[in-house]
């Protein structure tokens, strides 16, 4: 939840974002199968996973975790803050039962004309500590 | 052009450059927005609650970011859910099982311009933009890029989408 704004001045190179935890039920997977109408049997249907090979179990719609990174930016940067670019890359599956952790890390602050960006690089981890995503992302803070 | 990333265009039945469009025939509803944040578990009330949200920049609720890029599937590639909600021809266009390859997501870049609102009627504009052939650890892969433009009703830039998939032929 955003409590407070953050402000151009109040980021540096190496700041670290509030990391974000999230626990991952079937019902997940099959919401966000709902919700996004996509329905592709892997994200929803046990043997159909397990039939592809190398699946153990049902699997996250991998956009699923670029939505977890824009919880975690959307609640860091603010209302006055805005998000240029969001990428995910995939790395390792993600199933239910795993709980999947997102980081995020400052590599750059500049000014561009009036607008105050910042890059951050991005990453997802399981509760093993195996990464299943990175990523990167551009955003516009607010001056005071 | 290698003979594999032409025979992976050819299993996919696309053309490089080759443009469709989509309209949806349905406006974007508040319960839609909800309920994707629900989903991804983010209670933040700029995505529900119109008192809040008209008292910030943004002047009412918006969908959280990820959402236009997911609405409705919509993808610059052949999917076996390439249709609308209320489509009675729900026939796959691309048989995941009769495929001669496996292919897969590797990476989804998403550009912001205005959030998308309720009441946002969405228009696509895909193509696929790129087709490469790569070495990677687990052998030659075929890339392939597909680019997605979103408009709304009022003609305003929301974002770009642009997605990389893998294709790798199957085991025999």
């Amino acid at each position: 939840m955003i409590s407070k704004q953050l402000y151009f001045e109040d980021v540096n190179e190496g700041t670290e974002l509030p990391p974000k935890s999230k626990p991952i039920e079937s019902k997940h997977l099959v919401m966000y199968e709902a919700v996004t109408w996509d329905f592709y049997p892997g994200h929803y249907d046990r043997d159909y996973a397990k039939g592809q090979g190398g699946f153990k179990d049902i699997y996250v719609d991998g956009p699923m975790v670029i939505a977890w990174y824009g919880h975690m930016l959307t609640d860091w940067i603010g209302n006055d803050g805005r998000i240029q670019k969001v990428i995910g890359r995939y790395k390792n599956s993600m199933y239910p039962g795993d709980t999947i952790t997102t980081h995020g890390k400052v590599v750059k602050k500049y000014t561009e004309g009036n607008r105050n960006l910042v890059e951050l690089d991005l990453q997802a981890e399981n509760q093993n500590g195996a990464t299943t995503s990175t990523g990167k992302a551009t955003v516009t803070l607010p001056s005071r | 052009m290698t003979d594999n990333v032409e025979q992976t265009l050819k299993n996919f039945g696309v053309i490089i450059g080759q443009e469709s469009t989509f309209v949806d025939e349905y406006e974007i509803e508040r319960g839609m927005i909800k309920r994707f944040a629900q989903t991804i578990e983010d209670p933040n009330p700029l995505f529900y609650d119109e008192e809040y949200a008209k008292n910030t920049s943004y002047c009412g609720i918006i969908a959280p970011p990820t959402f236009l890029f997911e609405w409705n599937h919509h993808s610059a590639f052949p999917t076996e859910t390439s249709f609308s909600p209320g489509d009675e021809d729900t026939t796959p266009i691309f048989d995941h099982d009769k495929a001669p390859v496996f292919w897969g997501r590797a990476q989804n870049e998403y550009e912001l311009f205005e959030p998308l609102r309720p009441g946002d009627v969405i228009h696509c504009r895909s193509r696929v933009s790129d087709a490469y052939e790569k070495q990677t650890k687990a052998g030659p892969m075929v890339f392939l890029v597909g680019e997605t433009i979103y408009t709304n009703q009022k003609g305003v830039l929301l974002g770009i989408h642009r997605e990389t998939m893998f294709a790798t032929p199957k085991a025999v």
